[in-house]
């Protein structure tokens, strides 16, 4: 018979292996389902500790893995050599292990960031020397808008290595002043000035209480440290910043206590020679030349 | 002449401050708060109604950023063991000015002080509560209505096994109200009751009005969130 040789079939079908097709479609299914459901729960687990977006795509990272691990598993099943493959897949991923490292190492650093939380978008912070208000927080950078209004973006792997001050993180601070006043003065009449003027101002909190006193003597003057308790708002920070400064001048000079410009007492281990113009004749018994 | 609570016309004088409203055309009211000759406030209002004093929450100078009161005794006050003491203390208020137009809304056109504003912190730097500070002597009676205090009927309740020393209250002004008694310069809270479950802890709850005769204010509506529980935590000391 021409039509159909069954021999033939039965060979092909053995070549194929029934079995091995089986139980790839079968760890194919299985592992779509298993890689579905832990993308599911990762999800579900991750976004109780990250943002949205960032919880999205790890766990759709995770299930391609996962995806990409079954198929490959599933071509070896099929008797389909993988050596050659997974060579070249493993010079690729050193490839890109070196390529994408500072990659790997912000997307870290981010999700350490998140989990942390050292500060939120909104925050006053201090990020190495960059100073501001976080106002994006991604999975690979931060981005801070500074004083001076210049936005800023850090990548994560720099801010989890720098010092990170956080200036909203308590409810109140401590902002300090330094005032000079002359050695001839009283200090504790300038305390008692002082005092009245941070006493006035609506800002400057009560408890805890504000603290002055002299903490050097200086070149020039005699130094007096105020230190003062604000609420940690900057607008509010910086409007005692602003006020207090000037009103304690004011104040200094109001009651007549002398704020001291710096003073230098020169002395010449040498005596010094001294000539001065039009006083030559001086010396031989003439009258200086006026002109 | 001031006049206390309530509408006013034309030109009131409040504590150091005089306002004048002053008529520019049909509907178009030109408002201006003085203090002696200075012009401090200035605004422009179309088609008001009416302006009404009112006594306002003392957390919105120099700007809004607390909703708390933290009234500290100048006088510490024993209560026994499982035992009670009723107080009146002098609260800080505001005076705000309500304006009004058709459909009953109102605006608040300027909020002002006749107290001296100063804040405290409450309890520890990085958790604490940042609150407006006043002194306040803890009456046995009702002390006598002042321009700028609103009256708060404490009741000290000790629940702890030992006798305690109350020296402050922590209110919350998302949960106190202001009632006054217009023409007056009568203002009052709801009764206050402070529970002391320890020598360092306490909870405030807020009761009812404690005057009849007393006009509830209208609350502007940001200071009124929805709130499950209606009591304020002393965590940090209560002397």
């Amino acid at each position: 018979m021409d039509g159909l040789n069954l021999s033939n079939i039965s060979g092909l079908v053995k070549e194929i292996d029934v079995l091995g097709i089986l139980f790839s479609v079968m760890l194919i299914v299985v592992g779509v389902f298993v890689a579905s459901l832990l993308r599911m729960l990762l999800y579900k687990l991750f976004i109780r500790f990250f943002p949205e977006p960032t919880s999205r795509n790890v766990s759709r990272a995770i299930y391609y893995i996962i995806i990409f691990v079954v198929g490959v598993s599933a071509l070896g099943y099929l008797g389909i050599d993988l050596t050659g493959f997974m060579v070249a897949g493993g010079i690729i991923g050193i490839i890109l292990g070196f390529a994408l490292q500072s990659i790997t190492a912000n997307l870290f650093s981010g999700l350490f960031i998140y989990w942390e939380k050292p500060f939120k978008p909104g925050d006053l912070v201090k990020i190495g020397n960059v100073e501001g208000w976080v106002t994006d927080l991604t999975v690979m950078s931060t981005k801070i808008v500074g004083f001076d209004g210049v936005k800023v973006r850090i990548p994560n792997r720099t801010v989890f290595e720098s010092l990170i001050s956080n200036y909203y993180a308590t409810r109140v601070r401590r902002i300090e002043f330094v005032v000079g006043i002359a050695y001839k003065e009283d200090a504790e009449k300038a305390y008692e000035v002082l005092y009245d003027v941070v006493k006035k101002h609506p800002l400057v909190l009560v408890e805890p209480e504000p603290d002055i006193f002299v903490y050097e003597l200086g070149d020039s003057g005699v130094n007096i440290l105020v230190r003062v308790w604000v609420p940690s708002r900057w607008d509010l920070t910086y409007k005692v910043m602003k006020d207090l400064l000037w009103a304690m001048k004011k104040a200094l000079t109001e009651h007549g206590i002398e704020i001291p410009f710096i003073q230098n007492d020169v002395w010449f281990r040498t005596p010094l020679r001294v000539k001065i113009e039009g006083l030559e004749g001086l010396d031989k018994g003439k009258k200086p030349n006026k002109d | 002449m001031s006049t206390g609570y309530g509408v006013f016309e034309d030109s009131v004088v409040v504590g150091n401050y005089r306002i004048v409203l002053e008529k520019i055309e049909e509907g178009v009211v030109k408002y201006k708060r003085y203090c002696g000759d200075k012009l401090v406030v200035s605004k422009t209002l179309f088609k008001p109604t009416r302006f009404e004093l009112i006594p306002f929450y003392p957390v919105f100078l120099p700007e809004r950023f607390t909703n708390y009161i933290l009234v500290k005794f100048d006088e510490e006050v024993y209560v026994p063991t499982k035992g009670e003491a009723l107080i009146y203390v002098e609260m800080p208020i505001d005076i705000a000015v309500y304006v009004y137009g058709h459909y009953r809304k109102f605006g608040i056109v300027d909020v002002f002080t006749t107290n001296e504003v100063k804040y405290a912190l409450y309890g520890v730097p990085d958790r604490g509560i940042v609150a407006r500070y006043v002194v306040s002597h803890p009456y046995t009676f009702i002390p006598e209505p002042e321009l700028g205090k609103a009256t708060v009927l404490v009741n000290i309740r000790n629940r702890h096994d030992d006798w305690i020393e109350v020296g402050k209250i922590l209110l919350d002004a998302q949960i106190l109200r202001l009632f006054y008694v217009p023409g007056t310069w009568n203002a009052y809270t709801q009764a206050i009751t402070m529970a002391v479950n320890s020598p360092v802890t306490a909870t405030i709850y807020y009761g009812r009005r404690i005057e009849p005769k007393a006009r509830r204010i209208h609350d502007p509506p940001d200071l009124r969130p929805p709130r499950i529980m209606a009591k304020t935590e002393m965590l940090w000391g209560i002397n």
